[in-house]
């Protein structure tokens, strides 16, 4: 059962570009695990340091608690799936699929099934006797991926591997490429610029930035408790403001005031990152888009059926700059009058007619607000090239 | 000053040899319109966008601006701004060289030159960056001196064409740049006519006045993106804007725009809606989008709720602002569905939980069944 590891991995490029440092992680048999982070992070050079096709200069890979510093990328049990499929073109479907058995000697019986197996797997089976020249891109890349297979590799490792697709076919092969790994129960790396698509399909997200890891766990743990203002701001979308805190007695929350003569706000002690802040100690504060709730200013709380809604709520007033249907949500723009803007998601079309200008409130939950100490300088915090 | 003419498209014809092309186009934009060309790789936007630039010659068809046919005028002569998707600056030119250089080949004075390329600059937030070279340039800023160098070209015909302008940007990027474009296209001073080609519907959505949907060199549907989003002209429409959930059915009865369509033994549902045209026992597909289905831990009663499904959940994923549920239908099917992932939900609905689903009778599709070979060719793009 391949378990993947490394300790104190560093790697520079000409002696000045820091592409690891100090890397330590360890991937579990199974697991269907994400390199995410910002061009120029690193993610590429771990995956090339993990599959053998770039030596650290210095640390340890261990597959199987094994160092495997002397094993070549093919013998490492790996296979290999590309962004740019690497298909060739004058061999048929079958003649790619069995390519990596065939150069390493193995007999027709092992051909046969380990080909048509994977074939199977991938939905392509039919077209083994057809040049790949028939297939768009994701039938292209099935392929390339039933070639990664064919070998009877545990550990699958992908990079960019939907990085060439139309987002309409995307969307979908994302989920049929985690069902295909969990149902052949296979270890999955993947390098991916999508943040969506980490938090869709992993079972854990490795975010990098700089040659470091910053944070490293599951979806829910990344886009519930980031544990920095770069990964807040780097998955999914979040609003920031700054602030200070106010003194407060009501229940288990903070009270921030947001600079300056700003409106205030509660927010959860329970999600703050680091739990003891002073009165005065400036802090930023975090919550999602799709957290805030949007009412018209003439919104009926007493109505029955809403009266659940004010519950609890923090409301601030402010003026819609611009709102948006795009499909799946409406996306809202909105500013205080203080002058920071505010933007939120809403599921479907917004059920109240509304201009720009126009006056509404805002909701805001305690516990969707994740308090920050606040940094030096926020926009390198947050800035996300 | 502002002259801002209509563009219509009659009847264009292109064949390659193999496979593109487009098969008799004709679309009109109006005034001031933000257009969006969307659809897949192969499916012929880029043909017509160069059509419209004048890159490409169409074997029939003219192409009038205001009423004037400009079909054999050569791209110079169209004073349209173009951008691409990899910027295609002059590597070896400045900001300001990048981005005065239309007016500067045709010889125009070089003070209002300066002075005209200024305001672009400063329009495109380009502050203090005249002498820098695109290499040293983020790919979002390299965007915005190609989007100026387009301004500036366009002298007045008010046209920008842009082919896939953020497909090569990160997505927060994105997202900005999408929102800033829309807002300087419907800006007083500009107030442009912007043919946008993407085959990101989110994109489309967000930026668009009108979007038409292009598929095999033919437009599928034209609408604003309400109309297209919710009342979609057939399979491939529905499908593409959103994960969607379908049933093959029969239509067992018919009440002014209500259906029952019957989607397994004992099983049917209500589908409320005008625009379908079915009679008594047609072969129908019934579509819902995935995000549409309400999901309960307790059994509903038929009496509160119409389209009832009940099943268990196999798996639960995270995904950020959606929860992926995979339920297994007691009727045979497997469907994922996605639920907003609001406080609580995920403890409440565990793998392995019995569930009870509901969708709205009004946001379920009909469209006549394609039979199961072609459903499957949709569904499972090769």
């Amino acid at each position: 059962m391949p378990d993947i590891e490394l300790r104190g991995v560093n790697k520079i490029f000409k002696g000045k570009v820091i592409a690891m440092e100090d890397v330590n992680l360890k991937i579990k048999h199974g697991e269907y695990v994400f390199l995410l982070g910002p061009s120029g992070c690193g993610k590429t050079t771990t995956l090339r340091v993990i599959s053998g096709l770039e030596q650290p200069d210095n640390g340890e890979v261990l597959i199987d608690n094994k160092d495997v510093k002397d094993l070549l990328p093919e013998d490492r049990g790996m296979g290999f799936v590309f962004q740019h499929f690497e298909i060739f073109p004058f061999m048929t479907v079958w003649e790619n699929c069995i390519y990596g058995l065939k150069v390493r000697g193995f007999s027709d019986e092992v051909l046969i099934e380990h080909g048509e197996r994977a074939l199977k797997t991938v939905g392509l089976l039919d077209y083994a006797d057809e040049y790949p020249t028939v297939f768009g891109n994701p039938g292209l890349q099935r392929l390339g991926i039933a070639r990664a297979i064919a070998t009877g590799a545990k550990i699958l490792v992908m990079d960019e591997p939907l990085g060439s697709l139309d987002p309409k076919a995307r969307l979908s092969f994302r989920h049929e490429l985690r069902d295909l790994v969990k149902r052949l129960g296979l270890t999955a790396i993947q390098v991916t610029h999508d943040q969506d698509e980490a938090l869709a399909i992993g079972d854990q997200i490795i975010v990098m930035r700089q040659g470091r890891i910053l944070q490293y766990g599951p979806p829910e743990e990344l886009y519930e408790r980031p544990t920095s203002l770069f990964v807040a701001n780097f998955i999914g979308e979040m609003n920031f403001l700054e602030g200070f805190i106010y003194p407060n007695v009501l229940g288990n929350n903070y009270l921030v005031r947001l600079e300056i003569r700003g409106p205030k706000l509660y927010a959860s002690k329970d999600h703050a990152i680091f739990p003891d802040f002073a009165v005065d100690q400036r802090v930023v504060i975090a919550f999602r888009f799709e957290d805030v709730y949007v009412y018209p200013q003439n919104f009926d709380f007493n109505k029955p059926g809403h009266e659940r809604m004010e519950e609890e709520l923090n409301f601030i007033p402010a003026n819609l700059y611009s709102m948006r249907f795009v499909g799946k949500t409406t996306r809202f723009i909105a500013k205080f009058a203080s002058g920071e803007m505010i933007q939120a998601t809403k599921p479907g079309t917004f059920p109240y007619q509304l201009s720009p200008g126009d006056p509404i409130i805002l909701g805001i939950h305690p516990h969707d607000i994740i308090t920050f100490e606040h940094p030096k300088d926020l926009a390198y915090e947050i800035d996300l090239s | 000053m502002n002259y801002i003419p209509e563009i219509r498209l009659e009847h264009i014809v292109k064949h390659y040899r193999g496979e593109g092309g487009l098969n008799d186009v004709s679309l009109t934009i109006q005034d001031g319109e933000y257009f969006t060309l969307l659809g897949n790789t192969g499916g012929g936007k880029t043909t017509l966008l160069h059509i419209i630039a004048g890159l490409v010659k169409p074997d029939a068809g003219q192409i009038l601006f205001d009423g004037v046919d400009i079909t054999r005028k050569k791209p110079y002569e169209r004073n349209l701004g173009l951008v691409f998707e990899n910027y295609a600056l002059f590597p070896h030119m400045s900001v300001e060289e990048n981005i005065s250089y239309s007016h500067r080949v045709k010889g125009y004075d070089p003070q209002e030159t300066a002075q005209i390329s200024r305001e672009f600059q400063h329009m495109m937030r380009l502050y203090n960056r005249e002498k820098a070279i695109p290499s040293e340039l983020s790919g979002g800023m390299q965007q915005r001196v190609a989007l100026g160098r387009a301004l500036m070209n366009m002298e007045g015909s008010g046209i920008l064409l842009l082919d896939e302008p953020f497909k090569a940007l990160d997505a927060g990027l994105r997202m900005n740049l999408r929102v800033e474009i829309r807002n300087l296209a419907k800006s007083e001073k500009l107030k442009l006519t912007v043919i946008h080609i993407t085959n990101d519907m989110t994109e489309a959505m967000m930026v668009s006045d009108r979007i038409a949907l292009i598929r095999d060199g033919k437009i599928v549907q034209v609408g604003i993106p309400e109309e297209i989003y919710y009342q979609p002209a057939n399979l491939f429409v529905a499908y593409f804007f959103s994960d969607t959930v379908y049933f093959p059915g029969v239509v067992a009865a018919v009440e002014d725009s209500s259906y029952s369509v019957v989607v397994a033994k004992n099983v049917a549902f209500k589908v409320d809606n005008p625009i379908a045209k079915f009679q008594r026992g047609g072969a129908v597909v019934l579509v819902v989008r995935n995000d549409y289905f309400k999901i309960y831990a307790e059994p509903v009663s038929p009496e509160d709720k119409d389209n009832i499904l009940t099943g268990k959940i196999t798996t639960a994923k995270f995904m950020g602002p959606f929860i992926r549920f995979s339920v297994s239908l007691e009727i045979g099917n497997i469907i994922a569905i996605d639920i907003p992932s609001t406080y609580g939900v995920r403890e409440k609905f565990p793998a392995g939980q019995n569930v009870w689903l509901t969708f709205n009778p009004k946001k379920a599709f009909l469209f006549p069944d394609p039979g199961e070979e072609k459903l499957k060719e949709l569904y499972f793009e090769i």
